[in-house]
């Protein structure tokens, strides 16, 4: 071990976006490099797991299979679906993780010949067991939720690295796209993008230990990834919504349900801050 | 990690080296006092475009160094230096098979003695300007990718490849510094698309060129 502070910044394409580690502490710079690997490795795990573009992914095989027989499921889905119905039954279907066929139609989804249905609705899924299963052909996508999981993932095995090396309380700082989370967030400031052009735009200071934000600066002319789930009509999103909350997965998701719903009071369940640009 | 900001062509220590507008600018300096009513008007239209370019903003944050990315990619391997300049029938062939336009015809690429590859590519996207290095396996399977200087440009001088072109290269140290204090940002998900596309063309310029050196 050094006595001197290291930093250690990475950036890898992953969860198909640009996933930034940023590490400080008393070890070795290679020490710092393996410990981030694991950070990746732990993402890339939620990532071959939850990827709707991967055919070989849990969540193709959920797609495809679920109807017709339960499947097991990896703790980490499990965890990530059971959150999304969570959200889904307090939010009255605001959040709904299956409306992928609108996604395929608009191409911001792959479309593989997939049976798509109509009836594709977060109450088809049945977890018993640890076993998934659909009353009808339904189509989940965990694009609004799964990124912030791995990037918790992530966190939570650096953490729990740097203990093992006697580190208690190192800087870890994970950007996946704008999901990110800080271990030494307070009175840090973080820029935020303009909804339009994407470039930064407004500073504010970090009010917990995760953020994410969702905006249409970075979409392709008529393309709107938020469905009303149920219009089930796209969303024409103008503005920023940036959630604060002791989690990724939570900011990730509440990010929509925000995008969906501005007056939602959802975050006081979950110690969250919205904060709308 | 160093995160800095600047604003615009006017404000960079590098505008120029490499831009046309630089040299029309500079020529338009070299007019004499007696300027026709045309040139005059040439002059203010420069001279607008100029104050336009302020409102351009650019980041760039480093990553690993290129020594670093290596030992992390191919370890204590010795890998020397190959150079390699594609002709433009290549070009043209692994744009076809990439679907992805070949900007470099010099590869600035590296092979160990296992036969495995290191590239330092660029890679150009919508607001992004990226440095990356890429390993790859004695079959020409992508091993590792590393991001080593993300770039990003808005402002007009997003449609200015040659503005854009000038910082390609160059590292974080280059830009001037206006928010050091804030090292991230929040928006939306930026797609790493451009990433895979430059995989499939290096792939492929692997499967036509360097699998033959």
């Amino acid at each position: 071990m050094t006595a001197t502070l290291t930093n250690l910044s990475r950036c890898k394409p992953l969860l198909g976006t640009y996933v930034s580690i940023d590490l400080s502490a008393e070890l070795d710079f290679d020490e710092l490099v393996r410990i981030s690997s694991l950070g990746y490795e732990a993402i890339t795990k939620v990532h071959n797991l939850m990827s709707y573009h991967q055919t070989d992914s849990q969540l193709s095989q959920i797609n495809t299979k679920a109807h017709l027989a339960p499947i097991l499921l990896h703790p980490h889905t499990e965890a990530v679906i059971n959150f999304s119905l969570e959200l889904a039954e307090k939010t009255n279907g605001i959040f709904d993780p299956c409306i992928a066929l609108h996604l395929v139609k608009q191409g911001l989804l792959p479309d593989y010949n997939q049976v798509l249905t109509n009836h594709s609705h977060w109450e088809n899924i049945h977890i018993y067991d640890h076993h998934i299963t659909f009353s009808k052909p339904t189509h989940l996508d965990l694009g609004g939720i799964a990124k912030g999981y791995a990037v918790d993932q992530a966190k939570a095995v650096m953490v729990k690295e740097f203990i093992r090396s006697n580190i208690t309380e190192p800087h870890i700082t994970i950007n996946a796209g704008g999901d990110l989370t800080e271990t030494h967030w307070q009175n840090r400031l973080i820029n935020i993008r303009h909804p339009r052009t994407g470039a930064p735009f407004k500073k504010i200071e970090m009010l917990n230990t995760a953020l994410a934000t969702s905006s249409y600066c970075y979409q392709e002319k008529g393309k709107r990834p938020i469905i009303n789930p149920i219009s089930r009509e796209p969303l024409n999103l103008t503005r920023s919504i940036s959630i604060f909350s002791p989690s990724c997965m939570i900011s990730d998701a509440l990010t929509k349900i925000y995008a969906l719903a501005p007056d939602s009071t959802i975050h006081q369940e979950y110690q969250a801050h919205p904060v709308i640009i | 990690m160093v995160e800095k900001y600047h604003g615009g062509v006017s404000s960079s220590p590098y505008h120029g080296a490499f831009s046309k507008k630089y040299k029309t600018r500079q020529l338009m300096s070299s007019i004499p006092p007696t300027l026709s009513r045309r040139k005059l008007l040439t002059t203010s239209i420069m001279t607008g475009l100029s104050f336009l370019s302020i409102s351009g903003i650019s980041s760039a944050k480093q990553f690993l160094t290129p020594a670093q990315a290596k030992s992390l990619l191919i370890g204590k391997a010795k890998a020397t230096k190959i150079d390699i300049k594609l002709t433009t029938a290549q070009a043209k062939q692994i744009k076809k098979l990439s679907k992805v336009r070949v900007r470099h015809k010099n590869l600035n690429a590296y092979k160990t003695a296992a036969a495995e590859w290191l590239i330092f590519d660029q890679v150009i996207g919508k607001h992004e300007n990226i440095d990356v290095a890429f390993a790859l396996t004695n079959e020409g399977k992508v091993k590792g990718i590393e991001i080593l200087v993300y770039r990003e440009t808005y402002g007009h001088e997003i449609r200015n490849i040659n503005w854009r072109n000038q910082f390609f290269g160059r590292g974080h140290e280059k830009h001037l510094q206006l928010d050091q204090e804030i090292k991230n940002i929040s928006g939306a998900t930026l797609s790493c698309s451009h990433i895979t596309d430059a995989v499939n063309r290096i792939t492929q310029t692997w499967a036509l060129v360097l699998s033959k050196k």
